[in-house]
């Protein structure tokens, strides 16, 4: 046992332990309880599930939303991505930042400008052409917010693969005597498909599971539309006991619907992946657009209008008004609506709140992802496999079937009861706790694949050659290994910080009387009667989410950033 | 001299990969030694064993006469007090030449650690160049800065992985003379690992050939060279042709007309049919001998490298020019080797 200890090491032995120990509890315990309840459940629970229409219709909406959106982005994100990618656009750069945005300002941003714009009874645009022409409560306004919001997956997923395709696989089919369309159509978009696809599949898992948009667009509605997650988060809200039978068999219907669609995508591609792309050859011609360009540049700014401009600009102009009726005359402008919300009591506490807890998530993330990918690529524990695979999974299992899991297994106080005087008892509902958890654990699939792809560009001999030198463990992972992944690090903090900050799907149904946090609160500012302060908060969020990444790619020389 | 480094019975298991097997070696103190053998013959293996690198799966590693590897016992590397190379030099992109060098000094904690980093980078002529960092440095100056820091704080052994593979031919010469000269003026303990012969046979006091996880054969280079105590190790060490031969008893062996006295490999035949191993340089040709025909011509410079093919032998043959290709020939060997089995 000594020497066995000798040669691990201990402190190298209780980090990692302790690493995959906290894996197990926080991501095996909530899914695992989720599972095991899943399995329980009796007979009766399944067919009140099924045999109630209001569900039937969740799931069917669900799906309708799903395959909306996943349709909506390639229409959109296919041209889009030809465009950056592949032709002489002009003002490329700057069209392609501005396209960006909406793929790092959270969705339901979009949706509570929507609301504003194209509500059938008071929005701008159904005013201003004097009728009830647009209907952002239903299916396919879910499906025009969110296709605008996860647009850029597909266009950036499509343009960078186009940028890194060797120039001469399409040059030869030019020559072959095909024209611009069937080079496009038989060999550009196959050869992107792989990167497509899985933009595509991430699209799709992404709508069926999101919850902020569908429930903004719901809670105003004369009819409004449940899809399954908001429908979870009802049958939890109203009756957190009797509820939860129901929400883990909706649970169940979301994971077939949320894994199995891209699961059956990644099927029909499957057959024909292929890796053509290297990362050496760059684009060398560029296809011109010719008489297309001023088309070609209209479509782009209409995109851009859409899912930038106009609900940013709207979000910014409701937040200044004084009177939401008044319109946007000079006199209706001011920014007592920010000292409002500013001075009041809620806004700063929860501001506080999302602030600690996306720190706090993005630093324990980080440092447990580290040692997560350790385990994984330096060492041969075995099990590490697994490990690598559970830091992974949270983030591919719907945000609001995590929470479930994480009300079943710790909404009440779990005691460990060593000795008669000794006892650790786990105590998680409405904490901080459980929501700084829940994000860390919601996102670590970021730090653990950073630090993993920084430990797999990183030769094993340097962290040798400091114990060489004379260096423990401990001293080498601090004075070679870690200043060496930091790049690497610092992006992960950041695409845990950015998200958790804003987080609204896990937090709605994790948070406590004491716990608000900015998406909590601009929820309910918005579902009951404060559509300005709504706007306030959306704008702040907005530009501190910009701003963060602004400043992380200026940090960083334009390495880091979303 | 005595013993510095020592493995006894040695054995390292990866899973179901056995790679090395049960090997026995000691390393006198200030002794240059050479781990040679093809790639997967366990060489690296065995060096990252006696750093704790990696530890046996069985046997002991003893270095300076305590053991810091058997039963019960292991001491991280850490604690070794040696000095490694490594094959990618393995030098601290984020820390300049001086702070790389200085490292295993400062951990001692001592008071004088640039001082001491300033003056081995002198001993490696890398003088001037303290505040650089490894990415403004050409591949043969990371080679120094990663052998500073392997002697500065002093170690009892200085391990060498491949130390010169990543290095054009040219500046490979170069260093390994410089290398050699500045161990021998240190006098510490030396082992290398290596595929390449040439570095082995002139960088070392004896060289140890490696082969599926055991050691061949341990010898100094001329001994290797001249006198391999197997088939394996005369075809290793060097180029070698063998000829169809009539062994005659103590070491006489006739090949074609000519008879010569040869080294008898273990396992050889005493008497009877045999192959003899012959060189390039101890063939040459003559007016009568072994008949046969130049198939291939390679001017390399200070010499001619011919190759000539007999009736049922092929071999090379180093000499001057005077031959063309298709020209009929007759060779002579001047020694040999008798292979056994």
């Amino acid at each position: 046992m000594r020497v066995w200890l000798e040669r691990v090491g201990l402190g190298r032995l209780l980090v990692l332990g302790c690493s995959g120990l906290l894996l197990l509890v926080f991501i095996g315990g909530p899914l695992g309880v989720l599972l095991i309840e899943a399995i329980g459940a009796g007979p009766e629970v399944w067919s009140g599930a099924i045999g109630s229409a209001v569900n039937r219709q969740a799931a069917l909406h669900t799906v309708q939303l799903a395959l909306g959106t996943l349709a909506f982005t390639l229409l959109l994100g296919i041209p889009l991505g030809w465009l950056f990618g592949a032709s002489d656009l002009p003002r490329r750069d700057t069209w392609r930042a501005l396209c960006t945005l909406p793929y790092v300002i959270p969705p339901y941003i979009g949706a509570i400008a929507w609301i504003h714009l194209a509500n059938p009874s008071s929005g701008a645009l159904n005013k201003s052409i004097g009728g009830q022409v647009f209907n952002i409560y239903s299916v396919p306004g879910m499906v025009w917010v969110l296709g605008l919001a996860f647009t850029p997956f597909i266009f950036m997923a499509v343009a960078s693969s186009l940028e890194r395709m060797d120039p001469t696989l399409e040059e030869a089919a030019r020559i072959s005597g095909a024209g611009p369309l069937r080079v496009f159509f038989g060999i550009t978009l196959p050869l992107s498909l792989p990167a497509l696809a899985s933009a595509a599949s991430f699209v799709t898992a992404a709508s069926a599971a999101s919850f902020g948009v569908p429930y903004l667009l719901s809670t105003g509605a004369a009819q409004p539309r449940w899809v399954l997650t908001t429908r979870i988060y009802q049958a939890l809200d109203l009756s957190p006991a009797t509820g939860r039978p129901l929400a883990v068999a909706l649970s169940v219907g979301l994971l077939v619907i949320g894994v199995g669609l891209p699961t059956l995508g990644r099927l029909l591609e499957g057959s024909r992946s292929f890796t053509t792309v290297t990362g050496k050859a760059a684009r060398g011609g560029r296809w011109s657009l010719g008489g297309w360009r001023i088309p070609a540049q209209v479509f782009v700014g209409l995109y851009a209008l859409m899912g930038v401009i106009l609900p940013l600009g709207t979000l910014l102009a409701t937040s200044l008004m004084e009177n939401l009726g008044g319109g946007l005359a000079l006199e209706n402008l001011s920014f007592d609506n920010y000292v409002k919300v500013l001075t009041g009591d809620q806004a700063p506490h929860a501001l506080f709140n999302s602030l600690i807890l996306a720190a706090g998530a993005a630093s324990a993330g980080v440092v447990l992802g580290t040692f997560v990918a350790y385990l994984r690529e330096r060492t041969n524990t075995p099990g590490r496999g697994f490990l690598a695979w559970l830091s992974a999974l949270p983030y591919a299992v719907p945000g609001t079937v995590l929470s479930l899991g994480f009300i079943l297994a710790f909404s009440q106080p779990i005691s460990l009861v060593v000795a008669e005087n000794l006892r650790f008892t786990l105590e998680l509902k409405d904490t901080l706790w459980i929501l700084g958890l829940a994000y860390m654990v919601k996102f670590l699939a970021f730090p653990v694949g950073n630090a993993r792809s920084g430990l797999l560009a990183l030769h094993p001999s340097l962290e040798e050659a400091a114990r060489m030198s004379g260096a423990s463990w401990g001293k080498a992972l601090r004075d070679v290994t870690f200043p060496l992944l930091r790049p690497n690090l610092v992006a992960a903090w950041l695409l845990v910080f950015l998200p958790a900050f804003s987080e609204i799907t896990m937090s709605i149904l994790l948070f406590g009387p004491d716990t608000p946090v900015v998406g909590t609160l601009l929820f309910n500012l918005q579902a009951y009667g404060d559509p300005p302060g709504a706007a306030v908060l959306a704008v702040l969020v907005a530009v501190l989410v910009l701003g963060g990444n602004l400043l992380a790619r200026r940090l960083s020389g334009g390495k880091v950033g979303l | 001299m005595p013993v510095q480094v020592q493995l006894d019975a040695v054995h390292k298991r990866f899973g179901d990969v056995h790679v090395v097997r049960g090997l026995s070696l000691s390393i006198d103190q200030g002794e240059v030694l050479c781990l040679l053998g093809p790639s997967g013959c366990g060489k690296t293996t065995t060096l990252r064993m006696v750093a704790g690198l990696e530890v046996p799966t069985q046997g002991q590693v003893s270095i300076g006469g305590s053991l810091v590897s058997g039963p019960g016992l292991f001491v991280p590397p850490e604690r070794r007090r040696l000095g490694m190379v490594f094959q990618s030099y393995a030098v601290w992109p984020h820390r300049n030449v001086l702070d790389n060098v200085a490292y295993p000094l400062i951990l001692e904690g001592r008071a004088d650690a640039l001082d001491k980093a300033r003056s081995a980078l002198e001993q490696v002529q890398l003088g001037g160049l303290e505040e650089r960092y490894p990415h403004q440095l050409s591949g043969g100056q990371q080679q120094r800065v990663a052998l500073a820091r392997a002697l500065v704080a002093e170690p009892q052994v200085l391990l060498l992985d491949e130390p010169l593979s990543n290095l054009d031919a040219k500046l490979r010469e170069e260093l390994r003379d410089e290398l050699r000269a500045l161990v021998k003026r240190i006098g510490v303990t030396v082992i290398v690992v290596t595929h390449d012969q040439e570095e082995a046979l002139s960088l070392s006091d004896r060289v140890a050939v490696m082969n599926a996880g055991v050691i061949a054969q341990c010898a100094a280079p001329q001994d290797l060279y001249h006198r391999p105590d197997s088939r394996f190790v005369a075809q290793f060490v060097g180029k070698l042709d063998a000829l169809p031969a009539l062994a005659l008893g103590g070491g006489r062996v006739r090949v074609g007309d000519i008879e010569l006295q040869a080294h008898p490999c273990q396992g050889a035949p005493e008497s009877g049919p045999c192959e003899l191993g012959v060189r390039p340089e101890s063939m040459s040709f003559a007016a009568s001998g072994l008949p046969g025909v130049v198939q291939a011509v390679s001017f390399l410079g200070s010499h001619v490298r011919y190759r000539v093919q007999g009736q049922d032998w092929q071999a090379l043959v180093d000499a001057g020019s005077g031959h063309s290709l298709g020209d009929p020939v007759h060779l002579r060997p001047q020694a040999g080797i008798i292979l056994g089995d």
